[in-house]
């Protein structure tokens, strides 16, 4: 046997593997698929024509995702040191950065595959390609999976800077802060990842929307890399 | 001469306004060694620095001559087993090895083998294909240290890995500890119960107060302070008769008389037993037993921390 | 040399004193242990910056900002805009739309602690540690309550109460303020309610989960959004049925109650309506709360064997 050190690739992609291993057997994600799956009452008890329908759906989804990422992501930095965990991996020849990475990589594809089919299933209910067109269906599809790392992000960083309180602290910013000041017709909504998931899955914005969610998520990240290097 | 294991120099910690460790300058050159100190002496944090999950606050700490905060070679060839029991409870013995040995650089195609060899040496192959949340404390201290070894490392770090076990999963425990030792590895095991210490190595550092109070072979330690008294302890059925017999020797300091028998305070340890055993002998005193407390590492660490109650605690 | 004095038999064992000794004092009631777990939740639910205090400076602001409001509603240029009808809505109208604000506090401390209070006691064992003692779950049951109505009603109704004071203490006559007394009655049922409900729902969630965080998801959707779209396909069918989310509900009681005109969907929904979906909320929520602790306590300390 030789061991070796893991490159960063290596190491995140171990990291999330056993992220998702353990996500799925906990409760969390079926707390998750719940969430996702309950905006569906929408188009089933509506009157209202489907195009208001799936307007309201990209605002309810939107409102998902400020719940189910901090219980995945930010739950999962949260237990390891509540749990004291950390030590396993804070002992392992792994730069402290895979750590973020591998959290967000291995959780993020679980939280906008909820989403997804959540959404999948309200355009069939709607009607499918007769009431909302399959690119609208798509750019909600890409739009949320993009929001989904925008709001991972957010969490993880919000569980490196205050790892034992993370999870109400982050959905309490995302829910009352993020998801309310994302949907106000004000210049302030860019500082939210709501306003770009949801400009991105209504076409408008195009440009402040993608920007301010890309820039929200990276100056997160970083946030998240520095901060995690400090946790002891 | 070869390179210390371990190097800490002038190495401090601190959490804040508490301290961890204090101005600590000491070498470990290898083999199996005890630390020894009661709960918050400090323990905890040195091997935390050791296997480089912290860093120090002031001074410097090496091993294997690099950095083990900043250097990932470095901690590759280290396994850590924290003091807690918690693990991956979602897991099963076998993924969580698996796991924690690819994450610490074994391939992913050999981690499996190398998870179950080191299962398998710790005793746990029959029970590794079930949850973790279903083991028993001494299964899950097992596992720890089966994936602390799994990835094979030169410095094991066990902190406390004794805790909570019952008897015979610590005897089992002990044996294995021992056994890694023959196979050329440094160990670093910590524990504030002195007789898991002395089941396992005779080399100690006493840790006190955040400082390395005493290191070395623990009866070159206890050679060292012989100026200090020792005590040897007779139970017998007519304590006050000893007593009375051996009080006036020039070498006795004290006589403590119990319902069990005598104790003696000497300062020539030798001529003490030769006069304890010529006056059991003319009285005709039954003795049940002959004990000297102070030959053991409770002694010591009693000794050198100058602290009755915290030995007391420490036991 | 005498001779050897006979000696007891040795003692096979022997019991050291080493100064304990038994508790021989008073000891509470089991009926009155509900009031050692509520006074622990309380001690756990202050602890910390983060828990009920930001809730607090969330209450306080609102009711600082109300107050302000209402005090300067008294002003000349709001008498000219009473004369024309409009102020009179603003300064009778402000302290049953100041709960909408009060209610965001009061969410916070749901997410905090009470969706997550009885869930962290079920996963961290501590379900074993009180029912080991003569702690009954109706006695872990009222406890958890009677604190969390506690927290809720400092958020829920205090504010409320001490605007309707001030507002009676704003009265230009004694008659005036006469008038305005049952207010008071008014600020009081809403914010007692309104606190019953934000103590007894998350923590039914809470029960039922069993683990913190999904709990918390739990219970965020449920308030957020899933209640809201039951409510919502209801009112579909008959619009009063809106009033099956609570939040609707408490919002139709405080309007009702302070005999104003309401808009919205709650417009068609009377307070009849609204306090049977209270009650029946409640009622559930309670019943659930019970039953989940009931079952988790019996199984914690082995009642099967």
């Amino acid at each position: 046997m030789t061991a070796t050190v893991l490159t960063g690739v290596e190491a995140t992609a171990a990291l999330a593997r056993l992220t998702i291993k353990r996500a799925l057997r906990g409760k969390a994600i079926w707390a998750a698929a719940v969430l996702a799956l309950v905006p569906l009452l929408m188009p089933l008890l509506s009157k209202d024509s489907p195009a208001k329908v799936w307007s309201w759906l990209v605002g309810t989804y939107t409102v998902v995702l400020t719940i189910a990422a901090p219980i995945l992501v930010a739950s999962s930095m949260s237990d390891e040191i509540d749990d004291r965990t950390a030590a396993y991996l804070w002992s392992r020849p792994l730069a402290r950065w895979t750590i973020i990475a591998g959290k967000i990589v291995g959780l993020t594809p679980v939280i906008a595959l909820t989403v997804a089919v959540g959404l999948t299933l309200s355009w069939v209910i709607l009607g499918a390609g007769a009431a909302v067109s399959v690119a609208t269906l798509a750019r909600g599809i890409g739009a949320f999976t993009a929001g989904a790392v925008g709001f991972a992000t957010v969490s993880a960083t919000i569980a490196t800077l205050a790892p034992r309180f993370a999870v109400p602290i982050a959905v309490c910013w995302l829910l009352l802060f993020d998801a309310t000041v994302g949907a106000l017709d004000f210049g302030l909504h860019v500082v939210t990842v709501s306003f770009g998931t949801r400009a991105l899955a209504n076409g408008t914005d195009l440009v402040s929307g993608p920007v301010s969610l890309a820039v929200l998520t990276a100056i997160a990240a970083a946030l998240a890399v520095w901060r995690i290097d400090r946790i002891e | 001469m070869t390179a210390p294991v371990v190097h800490a120099d002038h190495c401090s910690k601190w959490y804040g306004s508490v301290l961890g460790i204090s101005d600590i300058t000491w070498q470990l050159p290898g083999g199996v060694i005890g630390l020894l100190g009661p709960n918050g002496a400090g323990k905890s944090t040195l091997m935390k620095l050791m296997a480089g999950m912290l860093r120090p606050s002031r001074g410097t700490i090496r091993v294997f001559g690099g950095d083990p905060a900043d250097d990932l070679a470095v901690r590759r060839r280290i396994g850590y087993s924290p003091e807690h029991e918690s693990t991956y409870d979602e897991l099963t013995g076998r993924e969580l090895v698996t796991a924690l040995a690819h994450l610490a650089g074994v391939p992913r195609r050999q981690a499996g083998d190398a998870a179950v060899a080191a299962l398998e040496h710790m005793g746990m192959k029959p029970a590794m294909d079930r949850p973790v949340k279903g083991y028993s404390k001494g299964m899950r201290q097992r596992t720890k240290l089966a994936a602390t070894l799994a990835h094979d490392p030169d410095l094991l770090i066990l902190d406390e890995p004794l805790t909570g076990v019952d008897p015979i999963a610590r005897a089992e425990i002990i044996d294995r500890i021992r056994g890694l030792a023959t196979t050329g590895k440094t160990v670093v095991v910590s524990s504030h119960v002195l007789y898991e210490i002395e089941a396992l190595t005779q080399d100690i550092a006493v840790i006190y107060r955040g400082q390395v109070l005493a290191e070395g072979n623990l009866y070159e330690i206890r050679k060292l302070i012989d100026h200090h008294p020792h005590r040897i302890s007779v139970e017998c059925d007519r304590p006050r008769a000893l007593a009375a017999a051996i009080a006036a020797a020039d070498h006795v300091r004290r006589v403590m008389i119990d319902r069990r028998g005598v104790t003696v305070e000497t300062t020539d340890p030798d001529r003490c037993y030769d006069d304890l055993a010529g006056a059991v002998l003319d009285l005709g005193i039954d003795a049940t037993a002959l004990t000297s407390p102070d030959n053991n590492l409770a002694a010591v660490f009693e000794y050198l921390t100058g602290d009755r109650g915290q030995s007391q605690d420490a036991q | 040399m005498t001779a050897p004095t006979p000696t007891p038999a040795p003692t096979r064992g022997v019991i050291h004193d080493l100064g304990y000794a038994r508790y021989a004092g008073e000891r509470r009631q089991p009926s009155t242990l509900w009031r050692v777990i509520a006074r622990n939740q309380l001690a756990y639910t202050w602890k910390t910056w983060w828990r009920w205090k930001p809730a607090i400076l969330g209450a306080l602001i609102t009711t600082v900002t109300v107050g302000a409001l209402l005090y300067f509603s008294r002003d000349k240029m709001f008498d000219a805009l009473r004369s024309n009808g409009a102020a009179a809505r603003l300064i009778d109208g402000l302290i049953p739309l100041s709960f909408k604000f009060f209610r965001m506090a009061a969410f916070i401390v749901t997410m905090t602690v009470a969706s997550t209070s009885i869930a962290q006691d079920r996963s961290t064992g501590a379900f074993t540690f009180y029912f080991s003692r003569p702690v009954r779950p109706i006695d872990y049951v009222i406890g958890k309550l009677v604190a969390m109505t506690a927290v809720m009603a400092s958020l829920l109704m205090a504010g409320p109460v001490v605007l309707t004071l001030f507002r009676i203490g704003l009265a230009d006559t004694p008659t005036e303020a006469l008038h305005l007394l049952p207010l008071v009655g008014n600020a009081i049922l809403v914010g007692a309610v309104a606190s019953l409900i934000y103590a007894a729902a998350p923590m039914a969630m809470s029960a039922l989960i069993g683990q913190r965080w999904p709990a918390l998801g739990a219970w965020a959707g449920y308030w957020m959004f899933g209640i809201a779209m039951v409510a919502f396909g209801a009112y579909a069918a008959w619009p009063p049925l809106i009033v099956i989310d609570p939040g609707v509900a408490i919002e139709v009681l405080a309007i009702k109650l302070w005999h104003l005109d309401m808009t919205g969907p709650g417009a068609e929904a009377g307070l009849g309506a609204a306090l049977i979906s209270l009650t029946l909320h409640l009622t559930v929520a309670v019943g659930l709360i019970y039953a989940s602790v009931r079952r988790h306590a019996l199984a914690s300390v082995g009642a099967s064997s």
